[in-house]
């Protein structure tokens, strides 16, 4: 499942009241307040949405209970950042956090430095990739964007990616920071 | 190795894309949480505004245009029919006029009913008939009222009124009302 139908389903989940409810009680329980709260549960719906766009979700068990498991690891991952005791967190089961070890969380800062890349390629080129990224076929950028041909969208997204590309591999700092992800 | 980095700026692009679209949904959320604020509030006020009016009307009708008891009810009309000539000119509308007879007992309503044909009101004296239980006899059994009423002019003074309604009650002492078995 790709493009806006993806979208349509995370802006589903995000308004799940229920779901929220659960995720918030299991942030409060390790002491976070409501402002990280709502930072995390944005965070754990976007990098839900990855995981099943990247395949990775298998639809076994509970979607409750393989939410929480990823806010355990959302949470930790907070504490990392923040530098902060993580001795509660640590009486988690191993197994839970070790799902998704490989899924990487970037920083703020690297997050920003990229942001500042990607702006540079202008607003149209930027569209291209985001949408792109989300899945959405040559033809639906084509008629979002207002651009003359699938084949021509096509072009753009090579031409805006490899821009994008070259951009932050000329980028040392930006690159070192990639890096730390693999 | 060149994959994997690749991968992660995918990565980030898509996770710059769902937050938009988590942001576009939380902001119109949000703007949907607004407008149903307003629109609520404003209901309230204008709940508010209508029940305190009506209330207000209401209880502004029967302190200032109190019902006589009802034994002198025929004598009372000449006193009701000043007083609804000023309400009339103070504005009420036929709306308002009916409003207050919802106070009112069936026997009353008959002499309000008929002070407000005499006044012209008639959507006014149409509205309290509708919610009687003698609506059905009303027009035959009163034609000799109305043909008095007719007589009866808006711009009477008060004793020209308590002079046509005292003839009224020498002429019609034995009249069936509508409401009496």
């Amino acid at each position: 499942m790709g493009g806006a139908l993806h979208d349509k389903a995370l802006s589903s989940l995000y308004s799940d009241q229920d779901l929220k409810q659960k995720l918030f009680g299991l942030f409060k329980s390790k002491g976070l307040g409501k402002n990280v709260s709502e930072t995390l549960w944005t965070d754990l719906v976007i990098q839900f949405g990855y995981l099943v766009k990247e395949g990775k979700y298998k639809e076994e068990g509970k979607l409750a209970a393989y939410l929480k498991n990823l806010g355990h690891y959302l949470v930790l991952n907070h504490f990392r950042s923040e530098r902060k005791n993580t001795l509660d967190l640590n009486a988690e089961p191993l197994e839970i956090i070790q799902e998704f070890e490989a899924l990487p969380i970037f920083k703020k800062e690297l997050k920003s430095l990229l942001s500042d890349q990607l702006n540079k390629l202008g607003e149209t080129c930027k569209k291209i990739l985001l949408l792109w990224a989300a899945k959405y076929s040559m033809q639906e950028i084509q008629s979002q964007l207002g651009i003359v041909s699938p084949e021509a969208t096509r072009k753009r997204k090579h031409s805006c990616y490899k821009k994008l590309l070259s951009n932050i591999e000329s980028n040392p700092s930006i690159k070192k920071e990639l890096m730390q992800y693999l | 190795m060149s994959e994997d980095w690749e991968k992660n700026i995918e990565k980030f692009l898509y996770e710059e894309h769902a937050k938009g679209v988590l942001r576009s949904d939380s902001s119109q959320s949000n703007n949907k949480r607004i407008i149903l604020a307003i629109a609520a509030s404003l209901i309230i006020v204008c709940a508010f505004l209508f029940l305190f009016q009506t209330d207000n009307r209401a209880e502004f009708i029967s302190s200032n245009y109190e019902f006589p008891e009802i034994h002198s009810s025929r004598a009372a009309m000449s006193v009701w029919s000043s007083k609804l000539k000023i309400a009339q000119k103070d504005g009420w509308s036929s709306e308002d006029l009916s409003l207050f007879s919802g106070r009112l007992n069936e026997e009353q309503k008959y002499y309000y009913a008929h002070v407000l044909f005499a006044l012209d009101s008639l959507d006014a004296a149409d509205n309290i008939i509708r919610t009687t239980s003698w609506k059905n006899n009303f027009f035959e059994s009163d034609v000799r009222w109305l043909s008095f009423l007719g007589s009866l002019k808006k711009n009477d003074s008060k004793d020209v009124l308590k002079e046509k309604f005292q003839f009224l009650d020498q002429k019609h002492q034995t009249l069936a009302h509508p409401w009496i078995d």
